[in-house]
This record gives C-alpha cells, sequence and structure tokens, in this order.
C-alpha cells in the first residue's frame, strides 16, 4: 500500500483529537445536575479554614459551616443562640456568662464542653497563632499579660463548670456579644489542632452542619452533612462541592450554562442579567452593610480646614457615581450603611451642590486650578468611579492627579501617617453594630503610624467621648443614640466624603431555594436546598 | 559528553541565582507590605506588628534572602503568605494540571504545525501555499487571551460543547489545549516551512528525487529530519513561551495551574510563592534545554559532544 502524507497525517489527528475527546468522557459530565448537591464556585482562593486565621468573606463562608460558635444570627441580624444555650450579662456589662447546650458534638465524637471555647479564644490571643482577630479580643482581662508571656491562661476567660462559659472583660462592651460570634471564636478541638499544628486547616474539625471532606488548595472543595448535627433539618443539602478560582466573568457564564448552583454578576453582564426576563426570578439582593468613602487626611493641608472637607463633599455627585454602578448602590450621606442597627435615615449628609463648593472653596482661599494627588487601586470598577470624581472635582476648580496602584500598594500606603493626601476607600462590617463603623475608623485611638484604620486622621475629643460612652451601654437604644450623635458630629466635620453602599446581587438556579441574602453572612450555605431532594 | 553536561548543569544553577535575585529585588521594590497582606485589610496595627515580626519581615531586605536562599539549598521554599501552604507542596500540586496543558498545547502545536509546513513547502508557491500561511500569521498574531476568550464563548459558553471553564476532568483541557495550540502552531507552520524550503533545494533531496524515491520518503526520511534539528533548538527555547502562554490560558479559563495560581500570588504580593513559581520554572526551563541538548546527537549523528 503506498502511504500518503495527507492520509497519515489526518489519521493521526483524528486519532489524537479522538483520544483527547474520549479521553475524559467517563469523568464526570460538567453540565448535568446530580442528586442533592450545591455545585459553587470560589473566585478566591479559600485562603484557610483555620478559625484563628481566616478574616476574610471567603475563608468565613466555609469556616462558619464546619465550626459551631456560642451565638449567631438571625435573618434579620439579631444574635441568636447556637452552642451557648443561654447567656447573661452584668449590669455593668463587662461580664457575660454562657450555659452550653448539652450533647452537642465535633465531628469526630467528642461532646463540645467550654474549655473548647477557652482553648479558641487563647489560641487566637497566642502570638504564635499569628492571629489577624487578636485585636478583637485584647479587652478581656489578662489578656495583655497573656499575650506578652507574662501568664499561661487568661484569667478573664473562666470555666466554672463544663457547661458554663465566663469572659470578664476590661472595659464595658456590649459589642463583643458580636465579636464572639465571628468565627475566630468559634470552638476548636484542642487535639485536633495539637495533632497537626502544620496544618490545622487542612485537618479542620468542628461542630457544624457540614464536615470538610476533600479540600486541594487552590483546586477544589467538598463538604459533606454533619449527619450528627444538633439542629433537626440542617443543613438542606448532603454536599457542597466548590470549585476554586473561578473569576466572575467564568462563573457567570457557567451559572448560565447550568453548570453551577450560584453566581455573582459582574459588572458588564450587570445589565444584560437584571433585564432578561429569564433570570428574573432567579435574582436576589439587598444592600451591603458597607460604605465607600474617600478619607480626607485631616492631618494634611488642605484638608486641616473643615470648609475644604465640606466643598469636596459638596462637588462629588454621588448620584451620578449610583448610575455608574447600574443602579448598584444607594448613595451615603454619613458613615453607616442602611442594613446596620443605629443607621440613621434622617441624616442629611452633602447634596450635590458645585455652587456651594466653590464658594466654600474661595472662603477657604484654595486657588482655581489646585491640584491634589487623588491615589487609587487600580480596579477596573473602581477606577471608573474614581475618574468621574475627577471630573467632578474639576467643576470646582479642583485638579485631582489620579494615581492608580496596586491593592497591595494602597494598603500599605494608605494606612500610613501623613503619607496619603486624599483616596478612595471601603469598610465592610465585620459584625452589624455601629462601634464596628464609628469606633474602628473615626475613633483618635484608631489613629496609627502605619496600618491606622482611622484613615481620615480624624479627631475629635467630643466624638471620641460619645463613643467611649456608648461602648459602655447595655441599654441599646441609649447607645445608638450616642452613635448617632457622633455620627451627626463627623459628618458635620465632613470626616469623609461620604460615597455610597452597595447593593449585593446574586443568582440562584431555579432549582435552589432559601436563597436570600443574608445581612452578616453573605453565602449561607447550611439554609440552601435542591428542590425536589430530600 | 559528561563535561559538557557538568557546563550545562552549572549555568544552569547560575540562571537560577540570577532570575532569584531579580525576583527577589522587584517583590522587595514594589511598594506594599506582605504582613498587612497577610493580616487582612481591617485588622489592627498591634496584630499586623506581631505578624510581621513572627514573619521575619522586619529584618532587612539581603539578610531575608540570605536566609531565603539558605532555605532553598535545604529544600526548603517557605510557605504561602496567603495560605500557609508549603510552596513545594502549592506548585507539586497544581503542576499536573499545567503539565497536561503544556504538553497538549504542544502536541497541538506540531501536531497541526509541522503538517502545515511540509504542505506549504511541498507545494510551494500555490494558492495550498499560500493559504496556509495566511492562516498561521493570523494564528501567530492573535494574542492567548483573546483567542481563549473567543473559543471559550463561541464553542463553550453559546454552545455548551465544551465546559466554560475551571477543572473537574480532561474535557475542561480541551479549549485550553487548543487556544495554546493554535496561537503555536501558526509558529511551527512557517518555521517547518522555511526549513523545508531550503532542505527541499538540497543536491541530496534532488539525488534522492533521481533515485526515483517516493515523494513521501524524500519528504520525511530525508528532508524533515534534516530540517528538524532547527525546529528542535526552538522547541527548548520556546520552552519558556509555552509557559508564559500557560498563565494567560489557565487564567482566561480558571485551571487551578502554576501560572493562574502565580499571577494570584504576585496580586496578593505573595512573596514566597512567586519566588518559588519563578524558580521552579526557570529550573524547568534549564531543564528542557539539557533534555534536548541530549536529544541533539540522537537526531543529527554529525553532532557528538562537540559543540
Amino acid at each position: 500500500m503506498k502511504l500518503d502524507p495527507k492520509r497519515i497525517f489526518s489519521a493521526l489527528l483524528v486519532v489524537g483529537l479522538m483520544g483527547f475527546l474520549t479521553g475524559g468522557c467517563e469523568e464526570t459530565p460538567w453540565r448535568a445536575r446530580r442528586g442533592n448537591t450545591l455545585y459553587l464556585t470560589s473566585p478566591d482562593p479559600i485562603r484557610t479554614l483555620d478559625p484563628a486565621i481566616g478574616y476574610d468573606t471567603t475563608s468565613w463562608t466555609y469556616e462558619r459551616v464546619i465550626l459551631e460558635g456560642l451565638l449567631d444570627y438571625d435573618d434579620e441580624a439579631n444574635l441568636i443562640p447556637a452552642i451557648a444555650e443561654s447567656w447573661e450579662v452584668t449590669p455593668d456589662g463587662r461580664t457575660f456568662r454562657f450555659q452550653l447546650r448539652r450533647n452537642v458534638r465535633f465531628t469526630h465524637g467528642r461532646e463540645v464542653v467550654a474549655e473548647d471555647f477557652k482553648y479558641a479564644l487563647e489560641r487566637i490571643l497566642n502570638p504564635e497563632s499569628t492571629s489577624p482577630g487578636a485585636g478583637f479580643f485584647k479587652n478581656i482581662v489578662g489578656a495583655s499579660a497573656f499575650i506578652d508571656g507574662l501568664a499561661d491562661q487568661v484569667a478573664g476567660i473562666r470555666v466554672p463548670d463544663s457547661h458554663t462559659l465566663e469572659i470578664e472583660l476590661t472595659q464595658p462592651d456590649v459589642s463583643f456579644l458580636n465579636v464572639l460570634a465571628m468565627p475566630f471564636a468559634y470552638a476548636v478541638p484542642r487535639e485536633i489542632v495539637e495533632a497537626h499544628p502544620e496544618d490545622v486547616a487542612r485537618h479542620i474539625i468542628g461542630a457544624g452542619p457540614f464536615k470538610l471532606e476533600t479540600w486541594h488548595r487552590g483546586k477544589r472543595l467538598r463538604l459533606v452533612r454533619n449527619p450528627g448535627y444538633y439542629r433537626p433539618g440542617v443543613p438542606g443539602v448532603d454536599a457542597v462541592e466548590v470549585q476554586i478560582g473561578i473569576p466572575d466573568f467564568l462563573s457567570i457564564m457557567m451559572f448560565e450554562r447550568g453548570e453551577i448552583d450560584v453566581s455573582s454578576i459582574p459588572p458588564p453582564d450587570f445589565v444584560r442579567i437584571t433585564q432578561d426576563p429569564r433570570w428574573q426570578p432567579c435574582l436576589r439582593s439587598r444592600p451591603q452593610n458597607s460604605t465607600y468613602y474617600l478619607s480626607m487626611n485631616c492631618e494634611l493641608e488642605p484638608f486641616t480646614d473643615v470648609r475644604v472637607r465640606r466643598a469636596f463633599n459638596y462637588a462629588i455627585d454621588k448620584e451620578k457615581i449610583v448610575r455608574l454602578l447600574n443602579g448598584r448602590a444607594v448613595p451615603a450621606n454619613g458613615v453607616l450603611p442602611p442594613g446596620m442597627p443605629g443607621y440613621n435615615p434622617h441624616l442629611k449628609g452633602y447634596p450635590y451642590d458645585p455652587v456651594k463648593a466653590r464658594k466654600l472653596l474661595s472662603e477657604a482661599g484654595i486657588p482655581e486650578g489646585y491640584e491634589i494627588e487623588f491615589v487609587t487601586r487600580s480596579r477596573p470598577a473602581e477606577v471608573k468611579i474614581t475618574e468621574a470624581i475627577q471630573q467632578d472635582l474639576k467643576e470646582v476648580g479642583i485638579h485631582a492627579d489620579l494615581d492608580p496602584v496596586a491593592f497591595p500598594t494602597w494598603l500599605d500606603l494608605s494606612g500610613r501617617r501623613g503619607r496619603l493626601r486624599f483616596t478612595f476607600n471601603a469598610w465592610f462590617q465585620d459584625y452589624p453594630d455601629p462601634s464596628n463603623f464609628l469606633a474602628v475608623l473615626l475613633h483618635s485611638d484608631a489613629i496609627a503610624e502605619v496600618n491606622s484604620n482611622n484613615r481620615s486622621f480624624y479627631s475629635n475629643p467630643q466624638v471620641d467621648r460619645l463613643l467611649d460612652a456608648a461602648s459602655g451601654l447595655t441599654d441599646p437604644q441609649k447607645r445608638i443614640d450616642l452613635y448617632r450623635r457622633a455620627e451627626e458630629i463627623a459628618v458635620r466635620d465632613a470626616a469623609w466624603v461620604f460615597l455610597f453602599h452597595p447593593t449585593d446581587y446574586r443568582l440562584y438556579q431555579p432549582w435552589i431555594e432559601g436563597g436570600e441574602i443574608h445581612p452578616v453572612w453573605p453565602l449561607r450555605l447550611e439554609v440552601l436546598r435542591v428542590k425536589g431532594e430530600e | 559528553m559528561g563535561k559538557r553536561l557538568i557546563t550545562r548543569l552549572v549555568w544552569g544553577a547560575l540562571t537560577m541565582l540570577g532570575t532569584s535575585v531579580v525576583t527577589f529585588s522587584i517583590a522587595f521594590l514594589i511598594p506594599g507590605d506582605p504582613a498587612k497582606m497577610y493580616a487582612g485589610e481591617q485588622a489592627d496595627e498591634e496584630t499586623v506588628e506581631r505578624i510581621r515580626q513572627e514573619m521575619g519581615l522586619d529584618q532587612p531586605v539581603p539578610v531575608q534572602y540570605l536566609r531565603y536562599v539558605g532555605r532553598v539549598l535545604q529544600g526548603d521554599l517557605g510557605e504561602s503568605l496567603i495560605t500557609h501552604e508549603p510552596v513545594l507542596l502549592a506548585i507539586w500540586r497544581r503542576f499536573p494540571v499545567t503539565a497536561l496543558l503544556a504538553l497538549g498545547g504542544l502536541f497541538c502545536w506540531l501536531l497541526l504545525g509541522i503538517p502545515a509546513g511540509l504542505l506549504t513547502a511541498r507545494y510551494r508557491d500555490t494558492p495550498v501555499d499560500r493559504t496556509v500561511l495566511v492562516l498561521a500569521m493570523i494564528g501567530i498574531s492573535i494574542p492567548t487571551f483573546w483567542l481563549g476568550r473567543v473559543l471559550q464563548y463561541e464553542l463553550a459558553y453559546a454552545r455548551g460543547w465544551f465546559p466554560v471553564g475551571g477543572y473537574r476532568g480532561l474535557p475542561h483541557l480541551i479549549l485550553p489545549c487548543l487556544t495554546l495550540g493554535l496561537v503555536g502552531a501558526g509558529y511551527y507552520a512557517r518555521l517547518v516551512h522555511s526549513n523545508l524550503v531550503e532542505t527541499l533545494h538540497q543536491d541530496y533531496i534532488r539525488t534522492a528525487r533521481a533515485k526515483g524515491l517516493p515523494e513521501w520518503i524524500v519528504l520525511f526520511k530525508h528532508a524533515l529530519r534534516n530540517a528538524f534539528i532547527p525546529i528542535l533548538t526552538i522547541i527548548g527555547l520556546d520552552a519558556a513561551a509555552l509557559l508564559s502562554g500557560v498563565v494567560f490560558t489557565e487564567t482566561v479559563f480558571a485551571l487551578p495551574g502554576i501560572g493562574a495560581q502565580a499571577v494570584q500570588a504576585i496580586f496578593n504580593l505573595d512573596v514566597p510563592l512567586i519566588m518559588g513559581t519563578v524558580l521552579f520554572s526557570a529550573g524547568l526551563v534549564v531543564l528542557v534545554n539539557l533534555v534536548i541538548d541530549l536529544i541533539y546527537p540522537w537526531v543529527d549523528p554529525r553532532i557528538k559532544g562537540g559543540v
């Protein structure tokens, strides 16, 4: 037989392609829905599942269903009992006493006792754990001595009996209950942590609704139902399968093809998706408890003058920014987002008024064409916003010099004292309490030389006094009154340019139930169900 | 032969040392604070400071570098600042996907490129030749990420023939391999073409034809083998290009390989992981070139350790 080269190559080509195509066909098909499993993607890597280390929404989403804490939140973000059956706070707001539920078990079989919570908290405070959450627990009596190695236990965490836990604070702070509802404070079994000191995250065991089955870092995570979970009927699915590292633009395509059950909506697809009647019933939204703002360094010219800070507030058209975001936000009039206890709907803030802005600037002696460096983060969505701000400022005679930098760079610069004059910022709630915005961001104690959370380096003794007084109150209404007064002053002082509060949008496949967006936990895996599956 | 191998190995080691110095310096010239990235945006100052000390980031950069090299020599590439995963393990776990993708891409390069080159050389100055060369030029000029997005949209999203992205098995690799392959294939078609055209004008080819050998034997046995030596060199050099193509392709299709991981590491200023990936890739390129060097004598018996 005479061999024709063309034939040989076409044969090779066909064989190669066939092999390639069939090679994968026995693998799970990528589309079909199978049983009572939830299919998800995560744009960001899951950094960790170790509750002492995780401090980002992605890690928390999974940590909080593998582990279980003393307290959790109901649908309206009110604290509810979890492992703590009941609790009481002493009238001085300094001591908390928790009664633990009996017969709650870790997935390796042992009962959860008060000692497990004490261990979890001391682990966070131990400098060796390098826990980013340590700062939240420094207020416990004896924490400083423990951190400095002067004591081998934290005196303020006491275990009178196996099912009672007592925590004493140096300063009264009722928001400490919220701190205890953060995954940092969830129970971990000491024997598991000590058996795997090098990689706690991979071997994590908790008392939550799911247990970890497989986790290939950066690739995939699989959780399966904890059959011994103490709340009946929870979780709603047998397993959760997560593909990690899938960016939003891909996840929306995968969602539309039915490959996954839940997806966020990237900005370029937003209008198309929300206007498509096919997706209307699948759409859920909720205002996010976060605030985007421009910090104006009150320690540096020209922002030492309150008139300039007010002028900047009047000069920037927030409605326009909201339109740029396709309406996925509400304009901010103050510090607290609408979903936050203490949010003040009557706060007037600064309406768009370029004439007033010009007047204030000229009173403050700012010349036409005044130049100011505007450091921003180079995320594409934010660049669009900052360009709009630049335009608005130009209208009132301010030339803002845009300087977009990479996120890590911005993070470093923005917290350095005396470094940046004017920059773009955002704050997301750690827990739903006004102190988590006002005290953390605007108290003069929050000013630091590096890594300052008070990015405007704003200091007003009157605000400090109100915030200090509020943190000691146990009466919720009186507390909120004080926080509102502090916020009003901060707004009057124009500590920031208050920009907007984003709205979260998410898509759930029609066969998924329970997909309301929660005010604290963006994605609650334990409440989701697949229709028609038990 | 032995001497050449040793020389090559020494050069390889020097290449990697140089690469590590440059990468380390760049990582520290970029403003940004790894401790703060590790601690999270909202961590308080004291906590960040403690983490910085715990990680040794408070030491001068040269000290940090020397410590790093010391550990690397003992086989310890450190831990990722973000995930705490040992870097070597992080790379090793994701390498299979990258390797499959790179091999699949290379396979497409050669599978499409060589026949196309053969065809154009054999039918030189005919419409076949011109069409294939124009297609090849288009292939060369298309950026990987663009082609990837187009294939992804048309074949996966709009038609559902392939998975859109992610990785749950081999079907997820078809489109990425094709993306990588189509771009490189054009280049190889050109390469085979120009080498063959030259070879086909040699006297020994005319002799072979004059002997009455069938054309396919002339092409394969006589011409292609000779034309293959420069192509082999280029494959070695292209190992680096392949790796960078892998970075784009993995990012477009969200494949969990070392390329996508490296991009993430850069965004997070995860210095140990960046360093590890660069060293690993440099090592890979050195290794591939070494292997190619060793294959030469087999392809061309005239080369016997003398070059």
